[in-house]
């Protein structure tokens, strides 16, 4: 591996950083004063801790309103005193009771911008003059919907949401986390963000999630590249474990140690992220050493403190819905399976500031069991968060967290015809049937090892500089990283139950290395009065490495003894993959009186190939906002309106070997005229020089609305288009290449998000906020070129890409008519006829989604918070009841048979061994009652038209989330816990996840995405063959901040 | 003060440009440095006389894969096996049923189809390669052009030997063009293997050519091309051409026909044994392990590949020599040159232990050679030729029209190749 101009111009580029340091030099005196005062909520007059006070210098401070990023950690840090006498940006954080000071404020005019969470910004003009004492008190409104947060619009751009050009989500995860208690981030994401969707690949401990944005653009869909703290992860998991529940690429976060996540939605937003943005951006930002009472303002020099903040939570897991009678007839036999199983989970984490150095610790134990058997996660994870002035306008951000889980896989069923998992060995007995579908041992079960233990590191420094003498530049770089290995162990000891695999063994060692580059520099100038620009220019670069390595062997003698090669057969296999990403981009923003925004950007793209030629794509961006609000023209009720329209492009780059042929070797044989060989070249790409990436294209406008900021609303309609889309296009196999990638797909996406929001009720003791989001998606594949269907995912689903249908659809035969015998009977042996072309069925992605969210705070101290989030427009195919229809476990096939004679031993036996109902008569042949009972029992034929007959709707309102939380005085919980003022925060509460469900889909549950990572199979994927129900968590929640 | 802030605030600017511009040729080659993959090879890679190996295993095997499984159909269509049902104990694959009565799906060829056409196409990229690859001795450039030729060729005798867009309309299709008829394709056959023979480096090389060509001319009923090439072609003691299976790739005639008992031979040539023992040095038989409860009386499975690496001959001296002998008594040539021709075959077959010598005929005419061949070239795939030859078919009255002479062209090609119109 060798990247040497890469490194020449890192280095480069940070030595002129440095360089730029060392140039500032000089120390003087100036005259200074104080600023001091109160920060209080406007409506209960509380004070704010926490709210950070922020003076810039009057005439630096437009140029500086695109700086916030670096405002949030240099607040908690001392200032380096400059060599002129100019006034500089300082600032200082509230503390007890919303006290704030800032000392050695240089004598000038300034800004004053407070903000707090959860609270509108305040924006005043000040005065300090030399040795005098500023007093100010500071009155807030609360910003219900987070519009004055400041939040991620693009690379290395932040502004607040109020005047962002584009769509963007954003959860204050800290809020959302003190109610509801959630096992790793992406549970967070539900039903909180219009556009946004998340369906859990299954109702396992640690299962995957699909995560949906939008449409997903490309032809193939996708999935959002999420960060952390500024790394990327890839979307794809790196955990999937054979023909198991996958397991999520976030299980090992703690959802405890999150602070915010912000949600790009489509290219409008994420275009300058390049390839990447495709299908959006999640960036997760974790918690960092400046929250607390305690913390010391900046300027005020005062002793080191410390926050110490611990919690604990302990609870079980149940199945949310069990089977019924009308699910299978063998619903006793699985409900038994399931258990309640435990959970726990110890929190701490500690704060603070030594010198300068602003510090977050923490420490992160879960375990938790799954619902069923050997279905479980002990999870460990150590997080350390550095913010540290290292120089005159320097600061540097270092994010580490190292990670330890160990899960048992849920072992519901295989794929391979075999009968051994939990739920497909329950759902195949049944009790009313001769034919033995038998029941394997539990204890067969039991003993059969699955196990994936992950060790996973992710990381980034960030440094930030501000030179002191160019006010409005800003440097940026950031290098993050991630390694991660997985092993994972199937281990099936010997057994004499035929139906077991008996003595198997297989390993999978997997280990990921990838790390990513940020540069950016940005320079921000207010050219005339009231109009500022900000420019930036940056690149990124990502390298991924991953790579598998397989062992497995089978017909161990003896449990004893377990390694691979003792066994027979032994099989190795190994897999790696690498490639890298590497971009550079530009943008323009313009301001003109904080009411008009302008900005466009460009972005060049670049993937590795194989081969001398490097696939590169331009991305341009352009966008715009108007904030009617500041315009006059509305009455002052309306504290927002804002139109915003963006267009944007995005891509697929070409893989790294599309571009170009390459060939591989495998299995082969020889010949005497060439010689013996153990192994062949083969084909493995027939590749294509001329292909290009795939383009997107995303137009959004949208609108957001607030009115006494009590109620708001914002509508974003959005159009996507994927032109050039690459697929491998089958050529004639005698022609020798197999597929051929061209570009010739497209897809039309387009749909709407909205949500509506209001705190109806907001008094001291007692606030209601309602919220209620409403997305609509829809699409239509424009062209696959010629070409067979594009299936996804297994064989045994029949949902395809075709043109002039959504994504994924679902296509079959329609059974038209059932055939009869000569005597009337229902012809079981040749079936129903079949049409003779395929019939759309409908699509596996919601048309609707969206949530209902009400939080309710009482008597001052209590919230009571509650979500229920739904999907319409879905549908199913419940492969479980055809299978268990097949073997006579479903109740109304089952009666169908007995009414129409072909149960066992009546006069049209089918030979399906399946006895006659009693109680059920038999129709009499040749009537027409017999004929709508035949078209009926034709419609559940488990042998034709499999899709046809299975697919069901499967719209769903499933209550998600309820939590009932107590702030407990701080008097009171002094008294509680014995430790007196020195107690900050004690609380109690308890909380429930996936509470109820109501569906109209006849299944066990309506979420389940197979293989629920895997972003394009994924996306299309809802096929019900023994899902495990997702599980209702119950947890009570003790915190105690110190 | 203000002087030195505005030159840098110009430096700066400048510094951004140059950092902008720098980092373009910096992320092409940042991409470009990743790691090279292991597991697949840079075509680039492959134009090097170091890899000539390589390029061969790929045509070989291809068609090395595709013939294991052709020739089981091939003798399963033709009357020489049969499928077991209400013999043995195993389940029969459709597939073999479908074969066994002449009427195949199309899509149960679309993996062989797939593999003779990628043998096709390695074949052919071999040859593109010859003008970049560096060579440090001619006569392995050589060796590239006969590889190359040979196997062009091969492969277009096998379309048209053995393939049909129906029935009875055999032929193969190059590069997804239209359907090309039999005698059309063997002609661009004999044109390849005549650039063969223009590299061919020894004489076993110049033979194994001409016996193809033999055949081809026999197939195409040319008989005096076909004696005089069979003349030039394979003699006594030349080896057979072969196509050789490591076990990872195994010849499955030995479990499908072998172990699994999919197939069995017709039941004429356990008479032709029993009528004399020494035919088991050809056509050796073993006795079926799985026969059904009820039944009495032995099955018998072929042994002639007794193991997943036995070999199996794409063609043979002994099969020129019976060109030859069919193609004198033809030509109403005296018949003892022909009988030397039929001895010298039955004098080579493998002697079994306590078991004399296979007799040597003392007169020969067509249907003695037919017969010969029948047995000489036992479970190779080869018999059906001699059927279509003959129109010696042995399908039941109600199959006998409708019944397939050819493995179908694949359903994969004619869904994706435009050029196929249906027939």
């Amino acid at each position: 591996m060798s990247y040497p101009k890469y490194l020449a111009s890192t280095t480069l580029f940070m030595s002129l950083v440095f360089l730029l340091l060392a140039g500032v030099s000089g120390v003087g005196y100036a005259k200074t004063g104080t600023v001091q005062g109160k920060v209080s909520d406007k409506q209960t007059r509380e004070g704010l801790i926490g709210a950070s006070i922020i003076l810039t210098p009057r005439q630096s401070a437009r140029t500086n309103e695109y700086v916030y990023a670096f405002e949030d950690v240099r607040l908690t840090m001392p200032v380096l005193t400059g060599d002129d006498q100019q006034a500089q940006r300082t600032g200082a954080i509230a503390l007890k009771d919303g006290v704030f000071e800032v000392k050695n404020v240089r004598a000038g005019d300034y800004v004053l911008t407070v903000r707090s969470i959860g609270y509108k910004n305040v924006v005043q003009s000040v005065t300090v003059n030399a040795d005098q004492t500023l007093a100010l008190e500071i009155v807030m409104v609360q910003d219900i919907q987070g519009t004055d947060a400041v939040v991620v619009t693009g690379v290395a751009s932040r502004r607040q949401k109020s005047i962002a050009e584009t769509a963007i989500g954003r959860i204050e995860a800290v809020t959302i986390a003190e109610n509801v208690k959630f096992s790793d981030p992406s549970q967070m994401l539900i039903g909180k963000i219009p556009g946004v969707s998340i369906s859990p690949s299954s109702g396992a401990v640690g299962a995957g999630v699909r995560i949906s944005v939008r449409t997903n653009a490309g032809l193939l869909g996708g999935q959002p590249v999420i960060f952390i703290d500024g790394t990327r992860l890839l979307s794809v998991d790196y955990y999937k474990v054979f023909d198991f529940d996958e397991i999520s690429p976030l299980v090992n976060i703690a959802a405890d140690d999150i602070e915010t996540i912000e949600v790009l939605k489509g290219p409008s937003s994420s275009c300058l992220y390049g390839t990447a943005g495709q299908n959006g951006i999640i960036l997760i930002t974790t918690k960092r050493g400046r929250k607390g009472s305690s913390l010391v303002a900046a300027s005020g020099g005062a002793p080191s403190e410390l926050n110490v903040h611990y919690q604990y939570s302990t609870g079980w897991q149940e199945p949310s819905r069990l089977y019924t009678e009308e699910m299978a007839l063998s619903f006793e036999s699985v409900n038994r399976v399931f258990r309640r199983a435990p959970l726990q989970q110890h929190y701490l984490h500690l704060d603070g500031r030594v010198g300068a150095l602003n510090y977050y610790a923490s420490l992160d134990y879960r375990s938790e069991q799954g619902i069923l058997p050997k279905n479980g996660m002990e999870r460990i994870s150590g997080r350390i968060n550095l913010d540290i002035a290292a120089a005159k306008g320097l600061t540097a951000k270092i994010s580490s967290a190292i990670m330890y889980n160990n899960t048992d896989a849920a072992f519901t069923s295989d794929d391979n015809g075999l009968f051994f998992g939990w739920l497909r060995n329950r759902l195949l007995a049944n009790p009313m049937s001769n034919k033995r579908f038998s029941l394997v041992d539990s204890a067969a079960i039991v003993a059969i090892d699955n196990r994936v233990t992950i060790d996973q590191f992710i990381g980034s420094v960030e440094l930030l500089y501000e030179p002191l003498f160019l006010d409005g530049l800003r440097l940026r770089a950031l290098v993050g990283a991630e390694r991660n290995r997985s092993r994972f162990v199937t281990y099936t000891p010997p057994s004499s139950d035929p139906l077991v695999p008996s003595g198997t063994r297989s390993i999978r060692n997997s280990y990921a290395r990838r790390f990513n580059l940020d540069l950016s520099a940005a320079y921000s100038r207010e050219i005339v009065e009231g109009l500022t620009i900000n420019a930036l220019v940056g690149a990124q670069a990502f390298d991924n490495n991953v790579g598998v390595d397989i062992a497995s062997s089978t017909n161990f003698l003896t449990p004893l003894v377990q390694v691979v090669q003792s066994g027979s057969g032994v099989i190795a296999s190994e897999y790696a993959n690498s490639f890298r990403e590497a971009g550079i981009f530009g943008r323009v923003e313009i301001n003109f009186l904080q009411a008009y925004f302008f900005s466009f950007g460009l972005r060049n793209d670049f993937a590795s190939t194989i081969g001398p030629k490097v696939p590169s794509i331009l991305y341009p961006q352009v966008s715009g906002a108007v904030r009617l609000d500041k315009t006059g023209l509305l009455p002052s009720a309306i504290n927002l309106m804002k139109l915003r329209a963006a267009y944007a492009e995005s891509g697929r780059l070409p893989t790294l070997s599309q571009s170009s042929r390459t060939w591989t070797l495998y299995y082969g044989s020889g010949s005497s005229l060439t010689g013996a060989v153990i192994n062949q070249l083969y084909l493995d790409n027939a590749g294509n020089s001329t292909i290009r990436p795939e383009r997107v294209q995303e137009l959004e406008v949208g609108m957001e609305v607030e009115v006494s900021n009590v109620v708001g609303a914002e509508f974003t309609y959005f159009i996507q288009n994927s032109q050039d889309a690459i697929v491998n296009v089958s050529t004639p196999p005698s022609v020798g290449l197999g597929r051929v990638p061209q570009n010739i797909g497209g897809i039309n996406g387009w749909g709407f998000e909205s949500q509506v929001y209001g705190k109806i009720i907001n008094t001291a003791d007692y606030d209601l906020q309602l919220s209620a989001i409403v997305n609509y998606t829809d699409n239509k594949v424009l062209n696959i070129g010629k070409n067979e269907f594009i299936p996804y995912g297994k064989p045994i689903t029949t949902n395809y890409i075709l043109p002039g249908f959504r994504r994924g659809v679902f296509m079959d035969f329609m059974p038209l008519r059932p055939n009869f015998l000569q005597n009337g009977y229902y012809d079981w042996q040749t079936g129903p006829a079949l049409d003779t072309v395929r019939t759309a069925l409908g699509s596996t992605v919601p048309l609707y989604n969206g949530s209902l969210s009400a939080t309710f705070r009482f008597l001052h101290d209590f919230t009571l918070y509650a979500m229920l989030d739904y999907g319409l427009g879905k549908n199913m195919i419940n492969l479980t009841r055809q299978e268990n229809a097949l073997i006579g476990n479903d109740k109304r096939f089952n009666q169908l048979l007995t009414a129409l004679g072909l149960a066992k031993g009546q006069a049209a036996d089918a030979g399906l061994e399946i006895p006659a109902v009693s109680g059920v008569a038999v129709v009499p042949n040749n009537s027409p009652q017999y004929r709508t009972t035949a078209e009926e029992f034709m419609r559940l034929d488990p042998r034709y038209g499999v899709v046809a007959n299975y697919l069901e709707r499967a719209d769903w309102v499933r209550l998600r989330e309820v939590a009932l939380r107590w702030n407990v005085q701080p008097t009171l919980a002094a008294l509680f816990t014995g430790f007196g003022s020195a107690v900050r925060e004690l609380a109690v509460g308890i909380s429930l996840r996936n509470i109820a469900l109501w569906t109209n889909y006849s299944g066990i549950d309506t979420e389940y995405n197979s293989p629920g990572n895997v972003p394009s199979e994924a996306q299309a994927q809802s096929t019900d063959r023994w899902v495990l129900v997702q599980p209702r968590v119950v947890q009570f929640t003790l915190n105690i901040g110190l | 003060m203000l002087h030195r802030l505005h030159f840098l605030h110009i430096a700066l600017k400048a510094l951004c440009g140059f950092f902008f511009v720098l980092t373009i040729g910096s992320c092409q080659d940042f991409v470009q440095g990743v790691s090279k993959p292991i597991n697949a090879i840079n075509d680039a890679d492959l134009n090097s006389e170091a890899q000539l190996p390589v390029l061969f295993s790929g045509i070989a095997g291809y068609f090395g894969q595709y013939w294991r499984f052709a020739s089981m159909y091939l003798s399963t269509l033709s009357d020489e096996f049969t499928t077991v049902e209400g013999i043995s104990q195993n389940t029969v694959f459709p597939i073999f049923q479908e074969f066994d009565k002449g009427t195949p799906l199309l899509e149960r060829t679309n993996r062989e189809w797939g593999r003779l056409g990628a043998a096709r196409f390695h074949a052919q990229d071999l040859l593109d390669r010859v003008p970049s690859i560096a060579f440090s001795q001619d006569s392995n450039r050589r060796k590239c052009l006969f590889v190359g030729y040979f196997y062009l060729a091969l492969v277009q005798h096998h379309y048209a030997a053995f393939w049909g867009i129906s029935p009875r309309r055999g032929g193969g299709v190059l590069l997804g063009g239209p359907f090309i008829p039999s005698s059309q394709m063997h002609d661009t056959a004999v044109m390849n293997f005549t650039r063969a023979l223009e590299y061919a480096r020894t004489g076993y090389e110049r033979r194994l050519v001409n016996s193809f060509l033999a055949r081809i001319h026999l197939l195409e009923g040319r008989y005096n091309e076909c004696l005089s090439t069979a003349q030039l072609g394979l003699r006594e003691g030349d080896a057979p051409m072969s196509l050789l299976y490591p076990t990872q790739s195994q010849n499955i005639w030995f479990d499908n026909a072998g172990v699994n008992h999919q197939i069995i031979p017709a039941a004429r040539f356990r008479a032709y044994i029993d009528a004399e023992p020494a035919e088991a040095g050809r056509i050796p038989l073993t006795v079926g392990t799985t026969p059904l409860p009820s039944r009495t009386t032995p099955y018998y499975v072929q042994a002639k590949y007794n193991a997943d690496t036995s070999q199996i001959d794409l063609i043979t001296w002994q099969e020129n020599a019976l060109m030859i002998a069919e193609m004198l008594v033809r030509n109403n040539s005296p018949s003892t040159a022909a009988l030397v021709e039929v001895n010298r075959v039955r004098a080579a077959v493998p002697r079994l232990a306590g078991i004399p010598a296979l007799a040597l005929r003392s007169v020969t005419n067509l249907d003695s050679i037919r017969l010969e061949r029948q047995k000489q070239l036992f479970a190779t795939g080869l018999r059906i030729l001699d059927q279509r030859r003959f129109a010696d078919w042995h399908f039941p009255p109600a199959q006998a029209s409708t019944a397939w002479h050819y493995l179908p062209i694949a359903e994969n090609e004619r869904t994706a190749n435009p050029n196929l119109l249906p027939n």
